[in-house]
């Protein structure tokens, strides 16, 4: 018998662990691939042919003709030691060319979400598609950016590329780090003052939450009065761009960030996610996302996916502009 | 990818022992003859110049239409010949390392700047 769902990534991770045990509650028809297998197999095998990829490892084969359709969480992990790094980078090479053509139904494809690792270009794309987004600049230099930004808590700075960041207002004290934009650019946008919001897109069907904090980045709050959630109402002509926005990317999964101008109620995009961690706005949404994902891909039908395929350093240090502090640890091992 | 197009692709194995602390890759076919296929959006050239049957033709241009949807202006396709069979082995987008050093290296950069001029 096929198993209908093949759920790829580290059972470490949270998101793809929560989506698991609800995989499990709900009786879905599923197997997992979890890469953490890598760190202690004795051997593994990954096998490529033209109509097939089959991937062997702790006694288990996965051979991917065999499932309908795929949630990928597939990423390379620094396992700390070469080989079995080696191996990680073949799987995930392997896997994402298959992902990328295979006939079944994929969330999501690795094309649909590629737009998201260059955040400057992602939002002059979400820009063009008709979203209102805030005035972005990358910088590069500390003499540029004295005389485009200011100190004055106008700006909000975050990591250009899909590494992850907090992102932090423009305040003195980063202003006195602005000498090591010359080791790496970085992204500034213009600060929106309002509450968060959450949208995610399952299929056609969206589920949204508001978050009011007093952080800069919800994500990441640590003060004393904790994160308040609530439900939202996404404003109709938001909803239609959210949709078309993945139907033109062939995004079946998304995680869209919005900020509301408390000035004027306008919706800010910050960007749409391709690979959202969605387990906390899960449980607080009465599992609703989780259940439409796995509903997607237990009913997964190839017609359904749109699939549209479309140096200098600064003197004296090597730091990069985003302190460590500000880069948050990948939670997979 | 190049399966998608319509080329003919071999199968390819990597093997990872981590009681041997080493790896091994297979394919199959190996080719008998290799011949690289530089293509640019509306032009291609061949290093080793091996005849390539009519088919080759339509899955060159169906390469050359997917280069237009994926944005590259040119790529270098790996071909393995073997009694008539064509097989494509690789696309790269960039030389490897060592051809960029070698005399093949050399006849990469002189096809590329034959097929863009």
């Amino acid at each position: 018998l096929k198993a209908k769902i093949l759920l790829i990534g580290y059972g470490t991770e949270p998101t793809l662990r929560h989506v698991c045990q609800q995989a499990a509650r709900l009786r879905v028809d599923y197997d997992f691939l979890d890469l953490i297998a890598v760190r202690d197999a004795p051997r593994i095998r990954v096998e490529q042919t033209s109509d097939d990829l089959v991937i062997e490892m702790a006694s288990r084969q996965f051979r991917f003709s065999c499932f309908h359709s795929f949630y990928n969480r597939c990423d390379y992990v620094d396992l700390g030691q070469p080989l079995r790094n080696l191996a990680v980078s073949r799987i995930f090479a392997s896997v994402s060319a298959w992902l990328e053509f295979a006939g079944a139904l994929v969330v999501n494809r690795p094309s649909a979400g590629a737009p998201n690792a260059n955040k400057f270009l992602h939002a002059a794309e979400l820009q063009h598609y008709g979203f209102e987004t805030p005035e972005q600049i990358i910088v590069g230099n500390r003499l540029c950016a004295e005389s485009a930004l200011d100190a004055g808590g106008a700006w909000i700075n975050k990591s250009c590329s899909s590494s992850r960041s907090i992102a932090t207002v423009l305040d003195p004290e980063l202003w006195e780090r602005l000498h090591l934009l010359t080791n790496c650019p970085s992204l500034f946008q213009r600060r929106i003052v309002g509450p968060d919001v959450r949208v995610h897109v399952v299929g056609g069907q969206l589920f949204a939450e508001k978050i009011v904090s007093q952080s800069i980045d919800y994500r990441f709050h640590r003060g004393d009065t904790p994160n308040a959630y609530s439900d939202c109402d996404v404003p109709a002509d938001i909803c239609r761009l959210c949709l078309a926005y993945c139907e033109m990317r062939g995004l079946l999964l998304a995680g869209f960030d919005f900020k509301i101008n408390d000035y004027d109620g306008n919706w800010y995009a910050l960007e749409a996610n391709p690979r959202p961690g969605f387990e906390a706005f899960d449980r607080r949404q009465g599992y609703q996302i989780s259940k439409a994902l796995l509903s997607l891909l237990s009913d997964g039908v190839t017609k359904a996916e749109s699939g549209k395929h479309q140096s200098s350093f600064a003197s004296g240090s090597n730091d990069a502009f985003i302190s460590e502090s500000r880069r948050p640890p990948i939670r997979i091992l | 990818m190049l399966s998608a197009i319509g080329w003919k692709t071999p199968s390819v194995s990597w093997l990872y022992d981590f009681h041997l602390m080493n790896s091994d890759k297979s394919r199959f076919p190996a080719p008998r003859e290799r011949d690289l296929l530089v293509l640019t959006r509306r032009r291609h050239a061949q290093i080793a110049k091996i005849t390539l049957g009519p088919d080759c033709d339509i899955l060159i241009k169906r390469t050359q239409n997917f280069m237009v949807d994926l944005d590259l202006d040119w790529c270098v396709l790996a071909l393995g010949i073997d009694e008539d069979e064509v097989t494509a082995y690789g696309l790269q987008t960039e030389l490897p390392e060592n051809l960029s050093t070698s005399v093949a290296g050399e006849l990469v950069g002189a096809a590329i700047s034959a097929v863009c001029h």
